[in-house]
């Protein structure tokens, strides 16, 4: 019954977010300087013909696009199209924004959910590791490979990684479809760098869990290491980061540009950024609602996750204030 | 004797081994080609956006006319053009041309398929809307002009004008239906997935001489530095739009072939006349001046491109413009014009007059922030004090819209009409007229141009109207931008065009 509850206050919450969203996106991006027109007309590489001509048909592309009305128009045609699930057309290429992202998804799924995987290993690893050897040469070796991993740019490891394994040894495919000879490098990468954050965390935590009086009981009945750790300190101390896998998936899914760029994969946040740079007020549309609603997804998925692992959390509802 | 025939046998097989493998690296390889670009076309529909150059690009397009590699027009569909009166034009479609569904490219074809993209291309119409078309026979098309217009074979060879099936594609746009793709190239789109990859098979039934590679993997690599490694690792054979800093690493590498032609556009900085400093001939004749072309091109694009002296200069039907303009750097002269015109430097310090620093905003996007940060610390020693601002191209468009601006660079294509592009740069209705340019004189030289129908009497005003331009220096020229291509050197029969788009895949071009 409480999940249940959970879940209607969250989908109220969400639809209302989404709004919101869509509110500011499409209005932020009307404020931005640039024009689309601008942008369809400009790309043919030539400045011929007079002015006349060029506001003519600038008047004509406006129309095509329908950016001949009011901002308040444009918002509403648009609300209208969003309630039956059409994001628009593409400026660029006429095609369904849906069938676009559609196309683009699976490799940025793909990306973030390998992606994650190698952070959460690394992450747990190093941090179990580390938290285990407090202030010892262990700790501190792992400290400083987290510390370059953070300070390392993506782009430089990505190319570094593909110098080695696509050129020096090929073992790395850069063309073809999206599949594990794709996306194993670059999941490693993202997952590389993005979990130092996560690795120090799982630190702090596991060494709070250590001094706590449960452990010190178990060990005074002589419970093995193992079990104290992995099972008794792990399960209390991760539950405080899980709302940061969360909110780090979420990171994954929007924060691979340069990843994607990089590995020449058609995913998402290529698409997305293409896209500003064109002024494609659509496909920038339909992308945030995009992200904003994986997002919501995710932290719904992580509340819930807390009701089923907590019983503090299942029995009192706290998750839903 | 027994060890002589060994020996004889074993120099007959090394010799045989030796024929044989450079017999069989001479034919086509039967893996595809495989081409990287930062760009796929972006529909299959020709009337679709930035669609027909890329499908020229790509072998699949073609049009009446075309630009030859050395910057001539000839014809393509067309068997012929001829003009028969001062504003009408003759075409003769060559015979036994077919689309790939088979259906026989006639006058009626053609004229459906320009008049499609009259209505449904609106890049095309500057161009097309300077045209009108009319059946004259079964294999022949009359254009017509409302003016006399000499320039009607570059406007036929505009890349937008490609001839395609309109009946399969229907009245409206159809951008990705693959069924109804139908033209005339010599290579067939077996698969398309935008922003992806496409593949293109030869068309048997090809009416020109048939290609030597019989499968093509396009891929869209945004990227320019993945684009380099892809090519670095055999993964692709050619990639194209090289970044300079890419280039540099792959020039070294002896595998890979690095093709420099520099493209017909002119990188220039459009100065806003109406600011008070831009107002002056000789301010702008200083800035010009003062700019060490082969310095910018050494070091803010590798040494990869080349001086332009004029707008015009990088269109290669022009080469005496390259003699026009400023040839040289001379800061000296550059000093003086400032001295002369009163703005006066005090020990070193920023040039003013009546006590307003010579000082200014150049706005500069893409690929152009290293060009501006020499220019930067170039007119700083005559003592200019030029602020960078590197943004997105949105930005500069609304503060040109705006008039809130001093100088920023434009790299618009020099090849076509030349009269229509000097027009389009520097008549007071120009589209890239951005800093205001009207002058007395230069106008009675546009409208002279646009009366003269003798070709030979046209390229002399051309040329008298590019001397007069860059006299008065309402834009400053500095260079082509670099355009490189890298190739592995397994790839054979590769031909450079000036336009970068144009004819990427011909029909002699293979891997080995």
């Amino acid at each position: 019954m409480i999940v249940l509850k959970l879940l209607i206050y969250r989908l109220i919450r969400a639809m209302v977010l989404l709004w919101i969203v869509s509110l500011m996106i499409f209005t932020l991006i009307r404020l931005a300087p640039g024009d689309p027109v601008d942008y369809i007309l400009g790309a043919n590489d030539l400045a011929i013909g007079d002015t006349g001509t060029i506001e003519l048909q600038k008047k004509q592309v406006r129309k095509n696009l329908g950016l001949d009305v009011t901002a308040t128009q444009q918002y509403l045609n648009w609300i209208k199209r969003l309630a039956l699930f059409d994001l628009g057309n593409s400026y660029r290429s006429g095609k369904s924004i849906v069938s676009e992202l559609a196309d683009r998804l699976p490799a940025t799924l793909y990306l973030a959910g390998a992606a994650f995987l190698v952070q959460v290993s690394i992450a747990l690893g190093f941090g179990i590791i580390a938290s285990l050897n407090e202030d010892r040469w262990a700790d501190h070796l792992i400290r400083l490979i987290g510390v370059l991993f953070v300070a390392l740019p993506s782009f430089l490891l990505g190319l570094i990684l593909l110098e080695i394994f696509a050129i020096r040894y090929p073992v790395y495919d850069m063309i073809g479809q999206v599949s594990f000879k794709r996306m194993w490098l670059p999941a490693l990468t993202l997952g590389v760098l993005t979990s130092p954050p996560v690795m120090r965390l799982i630190r702090v935590n596991l060494i709070r869990e250590y001094s706590r009086q449960y452990i010190v009981f178990g060990r005074s009945k002589g419970l093995g290491k193992k079990r104290l750790v992995g099972i008794h300190a792990l399960g209390n101390g991760l539950l405080p980061i899980l709302s940061v896998f969360g909110v780090n998936l979420a990171g994954l899914f929007s924060g691979s540009v340069i990843i994607e760029s990089i590995f020449v994969l058609p995913g998402i946040g290529r698409y997305a950024v293409e896209s500003i740079f064109a002024r494609d007020y659509p496909a920038i549309t339909g992308y945030v609602l995009l992200i904003t609603f994986i997002v919501i997804l995710l932290n719904l998925f992580v509340g819930l996750s807390y009701a089923f692992i907590d019983p503090r959390v299942r029995n009192t509802g706290y998750i839903t204030k | 004797m027994k060890h002589f025939n060994y020996l004889a046998a074993i120099l007959i097989l090394a010799c045989g081994i030796f024929l044989a493998d450079n017999v069989m690296a001479a034919k086509p390889s039967s893996k595809p080609l495989v081409v990287a670009s930062p760009m796929l076309t972006h529909t299959l529909d020709p009337a679709g956006f930035e669609s027909a150059s890329f499908m020229r690009g790509m072998g699949l397009a073609e049009g009446l006319m075309r630009i030859t590699k050395e910057g001539k027009i000839v014809p393509e569909l067309a068997e012929s053009l001829t003009r028969i009166s001062p504003t009408r034009w003759e075409i003769k479609i060559r015979p036994h041309v077919r689309f790939w569904s088979g259906k026989a490219v006639d006058a009626k074809a053609v004229y459906n398929s320009l008049e499609r993209t009259r209505a449904l291309n609106t890049h095309a119409t500057p161009i097309i809307q300077k045209l009108s078309f009319r059946i004259k026979d079964k294999m022949s098309l009359i254009v017509e002009t409302e003016v006399p217009n000499p320039a009607v074979p570059f406007l036929l060879a505009y890349f937008d004008l490609v001839i395609h099936n309109a009946e399969s594609y229907g009245p409206e746009l159809n951008l990705f239906d693959m069924k109804a793709m139908d033209l005339t190239g010599m290579f067939k789109m077996k698969e398309f997935k935008a922003n992806e990859t496409a593949t293109l098979e030869a068309n048997p039934d090809y009416w020109g001489e048939k290609p030597l590679t019989r499968k093509i993997t396009w891929i869209e690599i945004a990227d320019s530095q993945a684009r380099a490694m892809a090519l670095q690792s055999g993964q692709v054979d050619i990639a194209t739009k090289i970044s300079p800093e890419s280039a540099i690493g792959l020039e070294r590498l002896p595998h890979i072939r690095l093709i420099k032609r520099p493209p017909a556009n002119t990188r220039t900085i459009y100065l806003n006349l109406k600011q008070p400093y831009f107002k002056e001939q000789k301010v702008r004749q200083a800035l010009a001046w003062a700019v060490d072309r082969q310095a910018v091109v050494d070091l803010a694009c590798e040494g990869l491109t080349r001086p332009a002296t004029t707008w015009l200069s990088s269109n290669p039907a022009y080469p005496e413009t390259q003699s026009h303009g400023y040839t040289h750097y001379d800061p000296r002269k550059a000093s003086s014009l400032l001295d002369e015109a009163g703005w006066l430097q005090k020990s070193g310090g920023v040039r003013s007059k009546n006590g307003i620093p010579l000082r200014f905003t150049l706005m500069s996007w893409g690929s152009a922030k290293p060009v501006a940060e020499v220019l930067q610390s170039q007119w700083r020693k005559i003592g200019i004090d030029a602020r960078v601002l590197h943004v997105d191209y949105g930005i500069i468009s609304a503060k040109r819209k705006k008039g809130d601006w001093d100088a920023s660079m434009e790299a618009w294509s020099t090849f076509g009409d030349a009269a229509a592009l000097l027009a389009g740069q520097f008549s007071p209705n120009g589209p890239g007229n951005y800093g205001g340019y009207n002058n007395v004189e230069t106008n009675r030289l546009f409208e002279q141009l646009s009366q003269e129908q003798d070709l030979q009497k046209r390229r002399e005003l051309i040329l008298r109207l590019d001397r007069q331009i860059i006299e008065q220096t309402p834009t400053i020229p500095l260079h082509p931008r670099p355009y490189l291509t890298a190739i592995n050197r397994k790839v054979v029969g590769f031909e450079p065009h000036f336009r970068q788009f144009d004819r990427i895949i011909t029909p002699g071009l293979y891997k080995k």
